[in-house]
């Protein structure tokens, strides 16, 4: 069973399209890979993890020769971006039309009343642009927000990077995400403490870690 | 700096809007400002003092998000001799520099300068028909350049007052800018203006004008800390001495009283 080394910009589904299993659930919920689950987030890794490649992914079924069996096809998950996009007082962006520009193609679509972006995109789509229009795309064309995005580039809020990505998503001031607790990302952090009303230290403590996490990254059940 | 923005794949993360702001403050003051307050007294240092305030804002919020603009005072501005009644070159060259704007939609537009009950320094006020007007026009491009959230910090004096009696600043300056932006559709609007003569930044008697999410706009404003508050004289402290003067504005009433509860 060969070993995968975790490259930034990947995560369980990247991995495994790019050998040849099509749901990633499959290598997560090897038996392998089982202290790796205790430890992360199938979709957010971080570069260095070690996924382990099983030999065969595929079921294996035993019968007699001349048997009939009936055997059903169970469809991969699609891999999604899913965003939820808020204004700074943290209202959703609901109804409004986007349009994410992903792997040479080009999908507009709508937010829905939470103010949340999905769509499918190829497993193996390193980056993205997603627009939004705060009006009309025709009659206000100009009136948009616009992120470009590294997919899979989101490393555990355990690391400084992952507290640096999430506070630049959560829109405040990050000038590079370096992994170093430095004094841009400690002033960030100071703003960020004192709007979630958590004690102001600057530091990446239990408190802001959590409180991080749990306004940027949406709980939801595993898909 | 890099504006790209590390996302996961299969999991729903939130993005917030992005703040891209610019603050106007004058280059140069001539010893008296007639077009307002006649009896105040000014002096040329005020000018670099405004400035400085500017630039500390952008460092504290995000140097490479938010940019100043200095703004001439009209005729011979190049050699420090402009006319300081002329308004209409401060207000033309603030116009001008919206019309020209073509990055992405702004959340902050902040004045730092002189103000008065019904305008400030830089060439807007709503002393009468004509000079309403012109602070129309700047409604106009800010709805036309700026985000539903735009958050306008006035660093100037008694912009949020207005001088005659009506409870929390209804009819003055800041006022008449938060029911002109909602009313041109900036619904989420927020403008934060002193209503006392003091420093330009570090005066706590600031009250907020907010949009309601309705074109109709609101009553006047609401203090960020009332005075009559006992955290008043913690929240005029914290103004005095840290960066809170230039954080207070992007941020909602209950995190400022939230810091000013838990400093560090």
């Amino acid at each position: 069973m060969p070993d995968h080394e975790v490259q930034q910009g990947e995560c369980l589904s990247s991995i495994a399209h790019q050998h040849g299993i099509q749901d990633w659930r499959q290598l997560w919920e090897h038996p392998d890979n089982a202290e790796l689950r205790t430890q992360r987030d199938p979709h957010i890794l971080k570069p260095g993890d070690i996924v382990k490649i099983p030999d065969s992914t595929g079921p294996t079924f035993s019968g007699h020769s001349g048997e009939r069996g009936d055997f059903r096809l169970t469809q991969a998950p699609p891999t999604e971006l899913r965003l939820n996009l808020t204004d700074n007082f943290g209202e959703p962006y609901e109804q409004k039309e986007f349009r994410v520009e992903v792997g040479g193609e080009t999908i507009d679509g709508r937010t829905d009343q939470n103010g949340q972006l999905r769509c499918q995109i190829p497993p193996d789509a390193e980056t993205a642009t997603v627009t939004l229009w705060y009006d009309s795309s025709t009659q206000h064309p100009d009136r948009k927000q616009v992120w470009e995005l590294d997919l899979g580039y989101l490393d555990p809020v355990e690391e400084i990077s992952g507290v640096q990505a999430r506070l630049r998503n959560l829109g405040f001031p990050i000038d590079e995400i370096n992994g170093e607790l430095d004094e841009r990302t400690q002033r960030a952090l100071k703003l960020f403490q004192a709007e979630s009303q958590i004690p102001i230290t600057g530091e990446i403590d239990e408190a802001t870690a959590t409180q991080l996490a749990a306004r940027h990254d949406t709980q939801e059940a595993e898909q | 700096m890099s504006d790209r923005y590390y996302v996961p794949r299969q999991r729903t993360v939130v993005l917030r809007a992005v703040d891209f702001g610019v603050l106007f403050a004058p280059r140069y003051n001539r010893n008296r400002i007639v077009d307002g307050d006649a009896s105040r007294r000014e002096s040329p240092h005020d000018a670099d003092h405004f400035q400085g305030c500017a630039r500390d804002f952008c460092e504290t919020n995000g140097s490479d998000r938010f940019e100043v603009q200095i703004i001439d005072n009209g005729r011979n501005a190049t050699t420090q001799e402009g006319d300081a009644n002329d308004q209409s070159a401060r207000r033309q060259q603030i116009l001008d520099w919206l019309t020209d704007y073509s990055g992405p939609l702004l959340r902050v537009v902040s004045f730092v300068c002189h103000g008065y009950r019904d305008g400030i320094q830089l060439g807007f006020s709503i002393r009468n028909a004509p000079r309403r007007a012109e602070t129309d026009q700047l409604l106009d491009l800010l709805a036309q350049k700026c985000r539903p959230d735009l958050v306008i910090p006035i660093y100037a004096c008694s912009t949020g007052s207005s001088g005659r009696g009506e409870e929390g600043g209804e009819g003055g300056f800041a006022d008449y800018l938060r029911d002109g932006l909602c009313a041109r559709g900036i619904v989420r609007c927020r403008i934060d203006a002193h209503t006392e003569v003091a420093d330009a930044v570090a005066c706590p008697h600031v009250r907020r004008f907010r949009g309601h999410n309705t074109t109709a706009g609101a009553e006047g404003g609401e203090w960020i800390v009332d005075p009559s508050e006992e955290l008043f004289g913690d929240w005029r402290r914290a103004l005095r001495e840290t960066d809170l003067k230039y954080r207070y504005p992007l941020m909602s009433k209950i995190a400022v009283q939230a810091e000013l509860l838990m400093p560090s």
